[in-house]
């Protein structure tokens, strides 16, 4: 009896231990905390098979940004991958090239030597550990972040096996996502890279500006002059400014670390600066004359390949278009003549093409978001129309605010009426409305008037659409709306909303202002066009992968 | 190491499976060896001084007991003249080594509380030199010992020692390192940092000390009047001082309570070792959910309380009140529920004190130990020593029988709050704290009558609900305000924070958004609310006299299991803890 009863106490107390263990597992799966692109670029490093790996590329999200492996791979065969993330601390650069080394040979390594000035917060280690397979690099990664400092390092370690402790507070932010997170588990394609179709060019400075305004901030002596009772006082410090100029020994020395690690593994160690212009009082990373300098002393100093893609070598950069955040990132179309520069510089090493199979079946959905992010970078009116006169399966919906008449040429006229448009162009008045729908090639509706026009009707898939459009004189709108949502740019001018049928999405929203001049640029929104990008992006990955 | 340390837990279990495992005669001394540990994870430089006063305890109480006990007495009832007077002496001896031991605990315990605060003061210059000049030689001892040396220096305890063994070294960690070479360049770097910061300026406060410093005088005094009987082995006494659930906060413990329990061994009890931990949880509960939440708004509002209004000021006052309470009470669930996994039954803190209806009651209901230890080695013995009674005599005489009732409760408890303050600590603040309660009691023990007559007078029914409940929420309000006076880091400030609490109240500040801006947003307000609900029906429910862990132990197996699994969740997903949170020491671990 007394043993059945123990017995029972036993079972129980398992199976108390046995529901706790998986409540606990669910609980922390809830809290943890989402890393989409470093979750993506793990998974994808892990199911890939990389054996016959050429080249990978390290560091913060500089490096993340520009260098786009797939392009390599389409346009010269060669194989990359790009390991680097944000803010990426040396500790988890050495580490992830552990990893790489313990999966593949790498015949080349790029780092970005703008980490070598910059510090980095826990989160940018927990970025690459809560991603990390477990294995050999990652104990010892865990290991390293632990005690760099003493204070925290059970608690790191504590975290990293139990998730919850770092992440538990996140219960007052979850969203839908957290309880179905599959982040991990979603097959991504870019092999590493991450990129952004939007242009972000308000503010953007010289690299001489930079340079200037550098110079005066780390030598900037504090100066305050004091009047006091009539009697002036001058105080002068002896402060350099916040401007950090000098890279961390410790950096320094896992610098050469990884450039053993390559050496033992047979593989070139290249130190890259990414292209980045930025006031330093503005961002920490500003890559400045001093900073490019330093990176070189060392690189010699270590014999190691210094290569300075804003200073020492002219990849082409088009700081107006090629960055989405004003100068710190390339985006989509700058990391294109970024990836160019490394297949030139792979060609020149005298690497030869090869072939892999995952990269070649993510090469479809590759093409089409390509397609879909040079679409969306379509400036040029006449190049505009073109193109969407010649994309199949999608509806053009128009409407104009303001006024669309006063700087349209005849031949802008003319090609408008390439897509159908029976519309007297020319004959409309200043301040006029116009509206038209063009599904499928098919000019369904247009309507030109003095008065705002409203409409609504239904595509040739079923979906519902409402224009209106009116001039100054009147409501001065432009409304597009699909289904309940309205895409409009509601700009002064002409206002195009293109919908795809096959994805079902609206692939771009933009309005050119043809009022005030006859070579009018599209404008969209840096969130129209994220938002559109990543829809498309999503939607191609569910085709392709599910 | 701290309970709520991510060690603690590890710990407990590692001691009791190795307690549990061990035969019932030798448990004693796995415990006391867990305690040394326990006690040198808050620095190993502090173990010394714990030796010594145990030392001194063991060998006073030793030399107070060395007369046959009452009952040998007897034997020899037959007493000559001579005898008595020897006896009579052998007593003024005995008294003598009880007041030099004690003293001797007292001025040590004095001394570290209030570091150099005695050399000013010309007889006590020898003692504070030999006890400096004793710490800096061992220290210097220490820091020649491998291991202890870099913990000394370091000022860190042996849990971090271990813990760099075994990740700290690239040769010694348990990760095993497969490249030739290593961070050794970084190792040496956090080591010169932290040889660095290795000069001790000054002495922190050795954990426990106030706590087991009390226990052990009232050992002392316990053996002088015989209830109960010298320890004759040190390493026991040793333990009863260290024991690790009651070093942190306590209780203050009597050794006849604890002693017998301590050493005596317990076998696995299979309920007992359940109901401990649901204890702890309990603990960890009010801990981490309630109290360390509401830290934040109090440190928030009170460490730069010019920037707010007077209303907002009281809220932070009573969340100050409420976060010591969940603070102090939790650190004492956890204490006692460990121990009772153990076996052994620690002396209760406390018993709803927010259900007390006057000050007196109060303390009788919050920080228990302390009051009795006060009430049994200070205020009966000045009550019942002969020159007070001969006093209080005279007085009864000459102004009556009242004044003489008056005079001899009152000369005890102003001593007893003079003592009750100093040991909370030396600062003016903490002076103004004990007179308040003192006042208080004093006051209301003097004009009780006249209260009863007003209350008479006034047709109040005393027995009435709505009476009773006026007398909580007074009560309450006074520890709100002996709160005030005690939060803030100087008496100016604490008098600021009345002015404006009187002249700046603008209680829109309350629903205007802005105490939501004060480290709890309203999610957490939630959290908080429905906690302190449950916190308040628990306290409820054992005021009349419920035992909740065997109610809940009566319930079906998956309301029982919800409740658990809801807690440790709670604990789990609402707790302070982790990046983000300092991990907060219990208030009271300070004394």
């Amino acid at each position: 009896m007394l043993k059945a009863q123990k017995t029972r106490k036993v079972i129980g107390c398992l199976f108390f231990v046995l529901i706790f263990c998986a409540l606990f597992y669910c609980v922390d799966g809830v809290l943890a905390q989402k890393w989409d692109s470093p979750a993506y670029q793990y998974r994808e490093l892990y199911e890939t098979d990389l054996s016959e790996l050429q080249a990978v590329f390290l560091g913060t999200s500089h490096m993340e940004m520009a260098v786009d492996p797939m392009r390599m791979y389409k346009e010269k065969g060669f194989l990359a991958f790009n390991m680097a993330s944000s803010c990426q601390p040396m500790e988890g650069s050495y580490y992830a090239l552990e990893e790489i080394f313990r999966l593949s040979n790498p015949k080349y390594v790029f780092f970005d030597a703008g980490k070598l000035f910059t510090t980095s917060g826990d989160a940018h280690h927990r970025i690459i550990l809560d991603n990390m397979q477990w294995g050999l690099p990652k104990l010892k990664y865990i290991r390293k972040w632990a005690m760099l400092d003493e204070e925290k390092s059970i608690e790191r370690l504590a975290s990293v096996f139990f998730p919850i402790i770092e992440y538990h507070n996140r219960w007052e932010s979850l969203t839908e996502q957290d309880f179905a997170n599959d982040a991990g588990e979603r097959h991504y394609y870019r092999k590493g890279n991450f990129t952004r179709a939007t242009i972000g060019n308000s503010g953007i400075v010289t690299a001489e500006r930079m340079n200037d305004e550098a110079e005066q901030k780390y030598q900037k002596k504090t100066r305050n002059i004091i009047v006091e009772n009539g009697e002036e006082t001058v105080r002068e410090g002896d402060g350099t400014g916040t401007y950090e100029l000098e890279m961390s020994a410790s950096d320094q020395e896992l610098l050469v670390k990884m450039q053993d690690l390559c050496k033992k593994h047979n593989a070139q160690f290249v130190l890259v600066k990414i292209p980045s212009v930025k006031l330093p009082q503005q961002y920490y990373g500003a890559w400045t004359k001093y900073r490019s300098e330093a990176a070189k002393k060392l690189a010699k100093q270590i014999n190691v390949e210094y290569v300075d893609l804003l200073y020492d070598y002219d990849i082409g950069v088009d700081w107006e278009t090629d960055t989405f955040d004003a100068g710190i990132h390339l985006n989509y179309f700058g990391a294109k003549k970024a990836t160019r520069f490394f297949e030139k510089y792979l060609e020149g090493a005298g690497l030869k093409s090869v072939s892999c199979a995952a990269y070649d079946e993510d090469m479809d959905v590759y093409d089409n978001v390509c397609r879909e992010a040079d679409f969306l970078a379509i400036r040029n009116f006449d190049t505009y129309i073109q193109t969407i006169k010649d994309k199949e399966n999608i509806s053009i919906l128009i409407a104009a605010k303001d006024d669309m008449r006063n700087s349209l040429s005849q031949e802008d006229i003319d090609l408008i009426k390439k897509l159908g448009i029976q519309t007297q162009i020319e004959n409309m008045k200043n301040r006029d409305a116009f509206a038209a729908v063009i599904d499928n090639g098919n000019v369904i509706y247009e309507e030109w008037s003095n008065a705002e026009t409203d409409h609504e009707g239904v595509l040739s898939d079923g979906r519902t659409y409402q224009l209106i459009s009116s001039g100054w004189l009147e409501h001065n709108n432009s409304t597009i709306i699909i289904d309940g949502t309205d895409y409009s740019c509601n700009q002064r001018g002409i206002n195009f909303v293109i919908y795809d049928h096959e994805s079902g999405l609206v692939i771009d929203s933009c309005a050119f202002d043809t009022w005030a001049t006859d070579k009018p640029k599209a404008t969209r929104t840096q969130s129209t066009i994220d938002s559109v990008f990543r829809k498309y992006e999503t939607w191609c990955m569910q085709q392709a992968y599910h | 190491m701290s309970f709520t340390g991510y060690l603690f837990l590890p710990f407990v279990f590692l001691s009791l499976l190795v307690y549990f495992l061990l035969p019932l005669r030798i448990k004693w001394i796995a415990l006391l060896v867990f305690s040394v540990f326990f006690f040198c994870t808050w620095g190993v430089d502090y173990l010394p001084l714990v030796l010594i006063i145990t030392l001194i305890a063991w060998t006073g109480g030793k030399m107070i007991d060395t007369e046959p006990n009452k009952a040998a007495e007897g034997k020899h009832a037959k007493k000559t003249a001579q005898s008595e007077k020897s006896a009579a002496g052998k007593k003024k001896g005995k008294k003598t080594l009880l007041i030099v031991s004690a003293l001797m605990i007292l001025i040590i315990l004095i001394y570290v509380k209030a570091q150099k605060g005695l050399t000013g003061i010309p007889f006590m210059e020898p003692l504070v030199g030999f006890l400096s000049g004793w710490h800096e030689k061992f220290q210097g001892l220490l820091a020649k010992v491998p291991v202890v040396g870099d913990l000394v220096s370091s000022g860190k305890g042996i849990d971090a020692a271990v813990f760099k063994w075994l990740l700290g070294s690239p040769k010694t960690g348990f990760i095993p390192i497969i490249e030739t070479t290593d961070y050794a360049y970084l190792t040496t770097e956090t080591a010169e940092t932290i040889l660095d910061s290795s000069v001790i300026s000054t002495w922190i406060i050795p954990i426990g000390i106030s706590y087991y410093c009390l226990s052990l005088s009232g050992y002392l005094a316990d053996v002088y009047w015989k209830k109960e009987q010298a320890e004759k082995n040190y390493f026991k006494l040793l333990l009863f001082t260290l024991y690790f659930p009651k070093i942190v906060e306590g209780p203050i413990s009597k050794y006849r309570i604890i002693g017998p329990q301590l050493t005596e061994g317990h076998s696995f009890d299979y309920q007992r070792v359940c109901f401990g931990l649901q204890r702890v949880l309990w603990g960890f509960f009010k801990k981490l959910v309630i109290a360390d939440h509401l830290s934040v708004f109090v440190n928030t509002v009170f460490g730069n309380y010019e920037s707010y209004a007077g209303s907002q000021l009281l809220v932070a006052a009573v969340f100050g009140a409420i976060q010591l309470y969940c603070d102090f009470s939790g650190c004492m669930d956890i204490a006692l529920g460990v121990s009772e996994c153990f076996g052994i039954t620690l002396e209760e803190n406390f018993k709803q004190p927010f259900a007390s209806r006057s000050a007196a009651e109060f303390w009788r209901r919050w920080h228990i130990t302390l009051g009795a230890w006060f009430k049994d080695y200070v205020f009966m013995p000045l009550a019942v020593s002969p020159r007070l009674m001969k006093i209080t005599g005279f007085l009864r005489k000459k102004l009556g029988k009242r004044a003489g009732k008056i005079f001899s409760s009152v000369i005890p408890l102003v001593a007893v709050w003079i003592l009750t303050g100093l040991w909370h600590g030396t600062g003016a603040n903490y002076m103004v704290w004990g007179a308040y309660w003192g006042l208080l009691i004093i006051l209301s023990t003097v004009f009780e009558p006249e209260f009863r007559k007003l209350t008479t007078w006034l047709k109040i029914d005393t027995s009435s609900s709505g009476f009773r409940f006026f007398q909580k929420s007074r009560t309450f309000w006074l520890f709100v305000i002996s709160r005030i006076i005690t939060i803030p880091d100087s008496l100016e400030a604490t008098w600021d924070v009345f002015r404006r609490i009187f002249i700046n109240f603008a209680p829109w500040k309350l629903v205007d958004g802005s105490m939501l801006k004060l480290g709890i947003s309203s999610s957490r307000f939630i959290v908080l609310a429905l906690a302190l609900i449950l916190v308040g029906f628990v306290g409820s429910r054992h005021e009349k006299g419920v035992k909740i862990r065997e109610w809940i132990a009566a319930r079906p197996l998956p309301i029982r299991w919800l409740i658990y699994y809801g807690v440790i969740f709670a604990v789990l997903i609402f707790g302070a803890y982790g990046p983000g949170y300092n991990a907060s020491d219990f208030v009271y671990m300070q004394f």
